[in-house]
């Protein structure tokens, strides 16, 4: 995109350009872990794929990892079922709108972890009170978000759709729902984002799995190579998860001019 | 000639906006009469409340004080009997061309042996395919928007309007973003269609050289608050082609019109 003003010598195959990366990643790293403070902190590549291995082969990586994606993924439908019509509402009725949003703005700027200490006295030290974290967080930023792109429904298509003779109802599922749909996905996208920040966070404050536990309890004896392996996972984690709303967005926003095809 | 139905009306309509400034007059007392079979074509400055009358004759909002009436009732609200082809294009950019012609077909209800029904999905394909190779646009029916130039958009969109046959077609300086060549194209094009059609249009541009070469009768409205000037029948004869503008009849139409707008031109500028 941006290199289409620059001559082209010669262009690097997509796949060559990924190994590459890759492999840069991988020198600089083991540049860091030979020097005499970075050694201190962090463990080898080859050392992090050892424990990964000897991890995987125990099972205890599959636990945590199946623990923290369970949370996230359930507060993270749960939210989602509930701020699309939160947000649909909050676009279409100015009144309630009025009433609601500031307080949802207001509830945004503060950091869901700081919530652990009541949820967890309503629901719990379980399963729950993570779920519960997480659903907050997911839910305001995506409320937000959904309503953001309800309000900007451009209003000539709502007329559009009026003078060809739809109804109310028409105009709501078949001009609006459709017309925020890139906003929804966005939503989706960030909502997924906060969803594991706060997951990672919930989680070191006290849990029996999950990743963040996992990172937490290895610093604690002082094994930097799983530590780094966690952190590793949680980064493959979030980019998996965006990867799965990307494929979904080509699906359902394909007619939008931001989205390039192929 | 002269006793053609009238189709829609503005019987002495006033239009005030407020606004965070006051109250601002955007029409005083415009009265006039569509008729059946008419092209009229309103020009006039900008802010002389050109497309207020149009959106009020759509029912996208009401007069301030007087009526606007069509088919012999006052407008309330929006009617698929009152077509309209935005400046904007307004197509549905997550709909392929033919499913955005298909939107209003979709919508219609007809009266069959006193029931409304829908129309059958043969009816409506084969609507849309009338309607597709008419804008010419046929090899194009499964694109979306965004692959359209500006004028196959608004070939689209005069096309959608078209599809649920109203009995009168609103169009809101429908050619104003396109580069000059495109416009003539669709000019031409849309002057081709009502000498086939003779659809009611009533149609609001700022360009006087697309109003007298459409036009049957022009509006020229005053600077704000907008009133109608003066009325213009042109009665240059049908088939018109690009061509006519060079006849001295053209030429004389759109010097009366010039003038007459250009006064209203000093009058904002005052």
């Amino acid at each position: 995109m941006g290199s289409s003003f620059k001559k082209k010598a010669f262009t690097i195959p997509k796949w060559l350009g990924a190994i590459l990366s890759l492999a840069l990643a991988l020198l600089v790293w083991q540049l860091i872990s030979m020097s005499p403070t970075g050694g201190k902190v962090f463990a080898s590549p080859v050392e992090v794929f050892k424990s990964a291995i000897e991890t995987a082969k125990s099972g205890l990586l599959s636990k945590h990892f199946i623990a923290s994606t369970k949370r996230i993924i359930t507060g993270f439908l749960l939210a989602f079922i509930c701020s699309l019509p939160v947000a649909f509402i909050l676009g279409w009725y100015k009144n309630i709108c009025m009433l609601v949003e500031p307080w949802i703005q207001f509830l945004k700027n503060i950091p869901p972890i700081s919530y652990i200490p009541l949820v967890i006295v309503a629901v719990g030290v379980g399963e729950e009170s993570k779920v519960v974290v997480i659903f907050i967080a997911c839910f305001l930023t995506m409320t937000i978000t959904i309503f953001q792109g309800v309000k900007n429904v451009d209003n000539t298509l709502i007329k559009a759709a009026r003078v060809l003779g739809a109804n109310d109802f028409t105009i709501f599922f078949n001009v609006v729902i459709p017309a925020s749909s890139p906003f929804i996905l966005t939503a989706m996208r960030l909502g997924l984002s906060s969803a594991l920040t706060t997951l990672i966070a919930a989680e070191m404050t006290g849990a029996a799995k999950g990743l963040g536990v996992m990172i937490q309890s290895s610093s604690q004896y002082f094994r930097m190579d799983i530590v780094l392996m966690g952190i590793l996972i949680i980064g493959v984690l979030g980019l998996l998860l965006q990867k799965i709303v990307r494929l979904l967005e080509k699906q359902v926003a394909s007619w939008q001019d931001t989205i390039e095809e192929g | 000639m002269e006793e053609r139905k009238v189709v829609a009306e503005f019987q002495n309509v006033v239009k005030e906006y407020t606004t965070k400034k006051g109250a601002t007059v955007a029409l005083n007392g415009v009265n006039l009469s569509i008729k059946e079979n008419e092209f009229i074509c309103v020009v006039g400055p900008s802010g002389c409340g050109k497309s207020t009358m149009l959106n009020m004759l759509a029912g996208l909002f009401p007069p301030t004080s007087g009526q606007v009436i069509f088919d012999g009732k006052p407008v309330e609200g929006t009617g698929v009997e009152r077509g309209v082809v935005f400046q904007q294009y307004a197509l549905f950019p997550w709909l392929t061309v033919r499913k955005n012609i298909e939107f209003g077909l979709k919508q219609k209800r007809i009266v069959v042996d006193g029931k409304k029904s829908r129309l059958s999905k043969e009816e409506i394909n084969s609507i849309i395919d009338k309607y597709l190779n008419l804008v010419q646009l046929k090899d194009f029916a499964t694109a979306y928007p965004k692959q359209l130039s500006g004028g196959m958009k608004q070939r689209v969109a005069i096309a959608r309007a078209y599809a649920v046959n109203p009995s009168i077609l609103l169009l809101d300086e429908p050619f104003g973003a396109l580069d000059a060549q495109t416009r003539t194209q669709l000019q031409s094009e849309l002057i081709e269609t009502w000498e086939k059609e003779k659809k009611t249009c009533f149609f609001i541009t700022h360009d006087i050289d697309e109003a007298v070469i459409l036009a049957t009768r022009i509006v020229i409205m005053s600077a704000r608050p907008g009133r109608i000037k003066e009325i213009v029948d042109v009665d240059i004869p049908h088939p018109r082609t690009q061509a006519t503008k060079m006849t001295e009849e053209y030429q004389k139409i759109k010097n009366y019109v010039w003038s007459q707008v250009y006064e209203e031109y000093l009058e904002v500028r005052k």
